[in-house]
């Protein structure tokens, strides 16, 4: 006997993640979620954002997700705030089960801004919820400007998008108003912001919209 | 390699449902994935089997059917079929366009054995 159910398979996992945003909601911190591939300059970007972050009042705290090491995690924690290292082994992405025990014991009452920057991966992370407020896409200029059609999904879940490494752009045939248009074409709302890590520019403009963005 | 997480998701779904059926044995799942989360069938089955060969779904058939990516468009109402992931009205081009399906991501049925009294078929 076939019986129809339409039971939620991510249902158990999305439950985890609720538990997570109730959490959050209760000591009031907004929380993203930053995927990008890897060395698109997540953790160099934080590295920036943080004391920028931290000058305008609002505390963090960062749980890292790699694959191994904790060497991102270290370079975090010299800025002196809270962060956790999760290492999934051979896993592609943050699960909420993983994000629910790195929560454990993290001094949530001390931070209003949680970062959780993911396993790099432009693909596996974007199809689980971890109890952030929003997605953040992060692609570089290396990467080539043909990223956002050939992973649209990040674009479909992001409400913004960093391009960094644009300090690089006089030496590839990185073309931005491809990006752009690609972007729009996929997400027409989504908000782009052009980074380089490195020597801090466009950070100002992103820090202004996610202060903002938090506060909504 | 996503789908070992939704296959892993997928098995412990099943788990729950069974006290539901009365733990029957469970002969299929149907499971019903939108094109937007891009699953691999093959590297899905190749995880089911993993996962299925020490469980008591060892025997369960799986089948895995996809759903088409479709808007509707705001401004001429129109519901389209997308051949890609670029989310906007083939027909008049405009980029206010809602999702209609291809999102989902459920186990849509399952087939149970029905044993009556005495009755050793299937």
């Amino acid at each position: 006997m076939e019986i129809k159910v339409y039971k939620e398979i991510m249902e158990a996992s999305d439950q985890i993640a609720q538990q997570i945003r109730d959490l959050l909601d209760n000591f009031r911190i907004f929380a993203i979620n930053l995927i990008s591939s890897p060395g698109s300059g997540k953790t160099t970007l934080l590295e920036r954002l943080i004391p920028v972050l931290e000058e305008s009042g609002i505390k963090i705290g960062v749980i890292e997700g790699d694959l191994a090491t904790s060497n991102d995690a270290e370079r975090i924690s010299r800025l002196n705030i809270p962060v956790a290292q999760i290492n999934t082994g051979s896993g592609c992405h943050l699960g909420a089960e993983m994000v629910h025990q790195a929560l454990k014991g993290f001094p949530l009452a001390k931070i209003n801004l949680l970062i959780i920057e993911n396993v790099g991966n432009l693909v596996c992370p974007t199809g689980f919820y971890l109890g952030e407020n929003i997605k953040i896409g992060m692609m570089s200029v290396p990467e080539g400007d043909d990223k956002p059609v050939k992973y649209p999904l990040l674009l479909n879940v992001s409400e913004a998008i960093i391009l960094n490494k644009i300090d690089l752009i006089p030496y590839t045939n990185f073309n931005k108003d491809n990006f752009i248009n690609y972007c729009k074409r996929i997400n027409s709302k989504v908000k782009i912001f052009e980074t380089c890590a490195t020597t801090g520019e466009g950070i100002t403009e992103f820090v202004d919209w996610l202060i903002l963005k938090s506060k909504t | 390699m996503h789908e070992y997480s939704i296959a892993k998701n997928i098995m412990d779904s099943l788990t729950e449902l069974k006290p539901e059926y009365q733990d029957k044995p469970v002969i299929k799942v149907t499971i019903l994935a939108g094109r937007l989360h891009r699953i691999v069938p093959e590297s899905l089955f190749f995880y089911l089997d993993l996962l299925k060969k020490d469980s008591e779904f060892k025997d369960t058939e799986f089948v895995f059917r996809e759903k088409d990516v479709e808007v509707r468009c705001s401004t001429c109402n129109n519901i389209s079929k997308l051949a890609d992931f670029f989310l906007f009205c083939p027909l008049c081009n405009s980029l206010d366009v809602r999702l209609v399906s291809g999102n989902e991501l459920v186990i849509e049925s399952i087939e149970i054995e029905e044993k009556e009294d005495g009755d050793k078929s299937l």
